[in-house]
């Protein structure tokens, strides 16, 4: 980086500073995967008390976003603060002791444990960093929540699909998070548990945790999130409130293809 | 949830002063001797549990730390005269170390990279040592008689280095149960089942696998010195013996891993069967091909071995048996 480059990218971020509602700020991150262009100069941020959608065709960087939000991957270039911290290249439990708890798309249960060990665990290791005594009743309270409270002997591995999404979101917020990340949790379920996730999502929000929500079923997206962000192919093509966002001609011929989608909204 | 409050950890430990006091009950040396043996096997497995059953990270040259702490503590013997006690400590400080440093660098490799890594260190350390005139090369360290002279002769000696080994066993019990009902033993575990996954749940496990990795290397580091003190003598090639370390793993993987019982029915189970291979004519030589066919089937068909089939049999079993 020259020294010009490095002088533009500090006040941009001395500029970013003066939005204070903004926890989770991401400052044209670039990831590239071999030749792949993940992610271009994407910028993106969290602000307080929302949720933030974020959308786009497959393949068009989302869950590399999370994960470099989450500290899988490092960017390339780009900056990542979280809540006054800079996590730009930190390692994932870095982020997760700052605040940040994330699912994943695929689900990664710790199979031979049992569901609420899965859960402990989320609080043991995240945000308030809590003891294996504090962290059993925690996870017991989530549990509830999550309504997976049936059976929380059983080996994680058993659960269904369904229940395998309530066990990451479970995992997840018993982190105590000030920001989550849902990658997908919605997937797979049916509209029951749909509503319930949903119902879920918004207490925690209510609670003061904020959330990035990726999802591909839009009714969901569109009456949950606050503001939504587009990318597509690694690129922020549109950002604003969801309404807006879905007439925007841009959007619906890269993602959403038919704009008939819309007109039942 | 303290490992202290549940009735099978005193169990457990309960079971093993009992069965270590039988040979000095009956007074048998033959029998002493078979238990001498399944008791340091018991000690080489538990602590092998504690990096591959509880972390994931299955490691071939668990043996090296053995070996590193016996010459540590030989050389403290012979050289400036100290008691096998103080030596033990000095040794398995020394090897706990090393696996410290030394598990920075080699637990970023994962899965089959990191097996094969293990065995190289250990070849590596015994070449090395083999090669270092002040430790013998490559005949070794022997004690001279009347070092047993401070312990009560070697009558005394024997009896010490019993006793000595049954602490370890029990010590080293002990430790799995804390490990296993700690937060630090959560962790593990999550690594063990997707260190991917932990990680992004707030585990530092680059940190957390060395200082397992350490743990496990201190108990083999005072179970060494006491085995190499009752022979005499100690080579490299009895030190760092893949052998030995192939059969600790078979006992673990035999007995269950993960678990804190699999190991200590595991050193049971093989050192008898170990014992009646070894006396019958056909399989003499073949007891060691025998153990590798074990492993081959425990891996292929019950991944969790005995203690693994037990605890799928019952509910109860599964609380029981952890």
């Amino acid at each position: 980086m020259t020294e010009t480059e490095a002088g533009a990218l500090g006040g941009q971020g001395s500029e970013i500073g003066t939005h204070m509602q903004a926890t989770l700020t991401v400052e044209q991150v670039t990831k590239h995967f071999g030749g792949v262009i993940a992610l271009h100069d994407v910028s993106l941020e969290l602000r307080d008390g929302e949720i933030l959608g974020l959308i786009g065709p497959n393949g068009s960087g989302k869950t590399t976003l999370f994960n470099l939000i989450s500290g899988v991957f490092a960017p390339d270039r780009g900056t990542i603060h979280f809540d006054g911290r800079d996590l730009t290249g930190q390692p994932p439990y870095a982020a997760a002791r700052a605040g940040i708890a994330r699912t994943h798309q695929i689900v990664q249960p710790l199979a031979d444990l049992s569901v609420r060990d899965n859960v402990a665990v989320g609080a043991c290791f995240g945000r308030n960093n809590r003891p294996l005594k504090e962290a059993y009743p925690v996870a017991d309270r989530v549990l509830a929540e999550v309504g997976l409270d049936a059976d929380p002997h059983l080996p994680a591995g058993k659960l269904n699909l369904a229940e395998k999404k309530r066990l990451e979101l479970a995992r997840a917020l018993a982190a105590e998070p000030k920001a989550l990340l849902l990658d997908e949790v919605l997937a797979g379920l049916n509209p029951t548990e749909v509503t319930v996730m949903l119902g879920v999502i918004r207490v925690v929000r209510d609670r003061g945790v904020n959330v990035i929500i990726v999802e591909h079923l839009m009714h969901a997206i569109m009456s949950l999130c606050d503001r939504l962000v587009v990318l597509e192919t690694g690129r922020v093509i549109a950002e604003g409130a969801p309404t807006l966002v879905a007439s925007d001609p841009q959007v619906i011929a890269a993602y959403l293809g038919d704009p008939k989608q819309f007109e039942d909204l | 949830m303290s490992a202290f409050r549940r009735p099978a950890f005193w169990a457990l430990l309960g079971l093993i002063v009992l069965g270590a006091l039988a040979p000095l009950a009956t007074g048998s040396g033959s029998l002493r001797e078979s238990f001498f043996l399944i008791l340091m096997f018991l000690v080489l497995a538990s602590s092998l549990n504690l990096i591959l059953g509880y972390a994931g990270y299955v490691n071939f040259g668990h043996i090296v730390y053995f070996g590193l702490g016996s010459y540590v503590a030989m050389f403290c013997i012979t050289r400036f005269g100290l008691h096998l006690i103080p030596s033990m400590l000095i040794a398995a400080v020394f090897a706990a170390t090393v696996a410290f440093l030394l598990g920075t660098a080699v637990l970023r490799l994962r899965g089959a990279y990191f097996a094969i890594a293990t065995i190289g260190v250990n070849e590596a350390v015994r070449v090395l040592v083999g090669n270092l005139d002040f430790l013998g090369g490559s005949l070794g360290i022997f004690l001279n008689l009347s070092v047993y002279g401070a312990y009560g002769g070697p009558g005394g000696a024997l009896i010490m280095a019993y006793a000595l080994m049954v602490i370890l066993a029990l010590a080293v019990v002990a430790a799995s149960f804390v490990v296993k009902r700690s937060k630090f033993g959560l962790a593990l575990q999550s690594i063990r089942e997707n260190e991917d996954a932990a990680q992004t749940l707030g585990i530092d496990s680059p940190h957390l696998k060395r200082l397992a990795y350490a743990l496990s290397a201190f108990f083999p580091a005072l179970a060494g010195p006491v085995y190499f003190f009752k022979n005499g003598n100690i080579t490299p090639d009895a030190a760092f013996s893949l052998t030995t370390s192939i059969e600790a793993m078979v006992q673990l993987m035999l007995g269950g891993f993960g678990t804190v019982v699999g190991p200590v029915i595991g050193s049971v189970v093989y050192e008898q069967l170990r014992g009646s291979l070894l006396t019958s004519a056909l399989f003499r030589d073949l007891h060691v091909v025998i153990a590798g066919a074990v492993l081959l089937l425990i891996v292929l068909f019950a991944t969790g071995g005995i203690t693994g089939v037990l605890r799928q049999r019952s509910r109860l079993l599964w609380g029981l048996l952890e």
